[in-house]
């Protein structure tokens, strides 16, 4: 009886000590997933060159910015005369009004302050990559796709850019 | 257990009761424990998992809602916005700069730091606190996808007490519930203990009323468990015995009654016989002296078998319960005195007899016990033989002596035995072997008894007591 006694304390003891010093432990180095992103201390504009070809553009912005930023930028300096670049749109009528951007991990819309007179198809994927590059340099899924509407009612996309794998 | 600890544990926690309450009590708790620690442990690592992610979560998207604000390369002021942004207490580093609130840079090991520089993704690790410190490096993504330390790396601490105090809370209610459990146990031990306890009673009663010779004792059989199989057992066992208790009384009121029977068929042909012998014993003057020699043989003979027969008679009397007393007034000093004349013993018995004592018991049966005692003492010790009668209010006392060997060992208490001989080579003796068995039935039948004993420095003793104002009494 004595030996019961004993195993009778011993296991009312086990039961308060792993209900009181079962807390929240020390820990050694825990994997967290992820770690963020999206500084950068340029950004890119795509451009194109003598055959119409696409062409990235780095310029030092000091940070990485929105995708609204940068098309905003690719607007206001629609052309690059330094490294002859040009762009395939015209900004003359634009005169001030910025593109607005609403922007999902899947889905970029873009609407341009411009008419389908304005921009051609490759004026659109100069849009296209660089709201892709921005979205992607976010850190933001590189499978990402882009709608373009224009302010004649087109609606252009989804797409994809041809120069960013 | 052994005997020496049993002796130290208390009588009240030897029984089936306390045991079978301590059983139940103990596995409640193990159970209740068990469960409990389980629970708890599956809640705990839980609660504390989904903190961890959540605080991992928080911060990712508070860092990230700003990296593409951050000038780069960052100077002190976007430091401190990183570090605002992230929310107190965190540090914001980048090489030498460091920008800090709330948060000790002691307090981030060597070892978090490490993983945070070399492994390129959020890591984390919980210090006493209980706290938790998030650690990662904010990365550059290029735009092929790949990424690669921007150099700036975000430090957070996270207080885990909101958890602890969830998980204090969870053991407190899982330690409630076992403690609610145990007066369930033991109400249920305490009904499982009745529920095996009575059975048991019912059975020490049964036993007791067993040992007390009513052997139509019978138990009631319930159920069919292990319990009632041993009731049935132990009626089986009942009605054995009274069956065998009732075979033996049977044969031996036969023995009885086959003796009471032989006894009274041979009284009547030994009254002729005893007739016969006394008409001889009359013609033995003119016999020739071997005649004579044998017809005195046979006279005594006769004499012999008639006492033996009537002995016999007295016995079946007493073994039949027929036998009575008849109470009548005596005075006892002249009783005995007359009993000593009759027999011719007056000179050969010394009588101490102070005064008179008139009493009220069978004249007949004293008359039989003492001639007995005395006659015994006369024939098997050495005289002197002395009889001492004394009497106070309620019992008297009839002590005869003798100066002979005494009775050795065990013959104290066999002398009263039916024909018992304390000398085995001497099978025929005077007496018919009944006479001391036959006085202490007498004395019994008065209510008293007869002891026999040796006197110190004397020889035999024998103690006749009996109480001195007799009632009627039924011998058995």
């Amino acid at each position: 009886m004595i030996r019961r006694s004993a195993v009778l304390l011993g296991t009312f003891g086990l039961l308060m000590a792993t209900l009181t010093a079962c807390g929240v432990e020390p820990s050694g180095v825990l994997h967290g997933g992820e770690a963020p992103t999206g500084v950068s201390p340029t950004t890119t504009l795509y451009y194109l060159g003598d055959q119409g070809n696409l062409v990235p553009d780095v310029r030092r912005t000091e940070r990485l910015g929105t995708v609204t930023d940068a098309l905003a930028l690719l607007m206001r300096s629609s052309q690059n005369t330094e490294r002859g670049l040009h762009s395939a749109f015209n900004t003359r009528s634009a005169d001030g009004h910025s593109p607005q951007v609403t922007e999902s991990d899947e889905l970029i819309t873009v609407v341009l302050p411009l008419a389908s007179y304005e921009i051609g198809s490759l004026g659109v994927d100069q849009f296209v990559c660089t709201a892709l590059g921005v979205h992607r340099q976010a850190g933001r899924p590189a499978d990402a796709k882009v709608v373009v509407t224009l302010t004649t009612g087109e609606r252009l996309g989804p797409r994809t850019c041809p120069v960013l794998r | 257990m052994s005997p020496g600890r049993r002796a130290v544990v208390p009588r009240w926690l030897r029984g089936l009761r306390v045991r079978l309450i301590l059983a139940f009590v103990l596995v409640t708790v193990l159970g209740a424990a068990v469960a409990a620690w389980a629970s708890y442990a599956s809640t705990s690592t839980s609660l504390v998992d989904e903190a961890q992610q959540r605080a991992v979560t928080d911060v990712r998207h508070r860092v990230g809602a700003i990296t593409a604000d951050l000038t780069m390369p960052p100077d002190q002021a976007t430091l401190d916005r990183l570090r605002t942004a992230v929310g107190a207490p965190a540090m914001a580093t980048y090489r030498q700069l460091s920008s800090s609130d709330g948060m000790e840079p002691g307090l981030v090991t060597a070892e978090l730091r490490g993983a945070v520089r070399d492994r390129r993704e959020l890591v984390m690790q919980r210090v006493a606190g209980p706290k938790l410190i998030i650690g990662t490096p904010v990365l550059t993504t290029a735009l092929d996808g790949t990424r690669s330390p921007s150099g700036i790396e975000v430090y957070v601490l996270r207080d885990l007490a909101p958890v602890q105090q969830q998980m204090d809370a969870s053991a407190r209610s899982a330690a409630l519930t076992s403690a609610l459990a145990l007066p369930l146990a033991i109400l249920l031990a305490l009904l499982a203990a009745r529920g095996v306890l009575r059975p048991v009673r019912e059975m020490r009663t049964a036993a007791r009323r067993l040992a007390v010779h009513d052997l139509s004792t019978r138990l009631r059989v319930r159920g069919v468990d292990e319990l009632a199989d041993l009731a049935g057992t132990f009626n089986h066992m009942a009605a054995e015995l009274q069956g065998s208790v009732a075979e033996l009384r049977r044969m031996e009121s036969d023995a009885r009654r086959f003796v009471a029977d032989v006894s009274h068929e041979l009284r009547t042909p030994l009254t002729t016989l005893t007739a016969v012998v006394e008409v001889l014993e009359d013609e033995t003057e003119a016999m020739s002296p071997n005649a004579r020699a044998s017809a005195l043989l046979a006279v005594q003979e006769t004499r012999k078998l008639t006492r033996l027969v009537e002995d016999l008679i007295e016995v079946s009397r007493f073994d039949a319960g027929a036998a009575r007393t008849r109470p009548e007034e005596v005075e006892l000093r002249q009783a005995v005195t007359d009993c000593l004349r009759s027999r011719g013993w007056l000179d050969a018995v010394e009588l101490d007899a102070p005064e008179p004592i008139d009493a009220v018991l069978d004249r007949r049966r004293f008359d039989v016990v003492v001639a007995n005692l005395v006659g015994n003492a006369l024939r098997h010790g050495e005289p002197p033989v002395r009889l001492r009668l004394r009497a106070d209010e309620r019992e008297v006392e009839v002590e005869v002596t003798d100066h002979g060997p005494g009775l050795p060992g065990d013959l104290a208490t066999r002398v009263f035995e039916r024909f018992y001989k304390a000398d085995a080579a001497r099978t025929r003796s005077e007496g018919s072997g009944l006479g001391l068995a036959i006085a202490a039935e007498n004395a019994r039948l008065h209510g008293g008894d007869i002891a026999a004993g040796n006197l110190p420095g004397a020889g035999a003793r024998f103690v006749l007591r009996l109480p001195r104002y007799a009632e009627e009494v039924t011998g058995t």
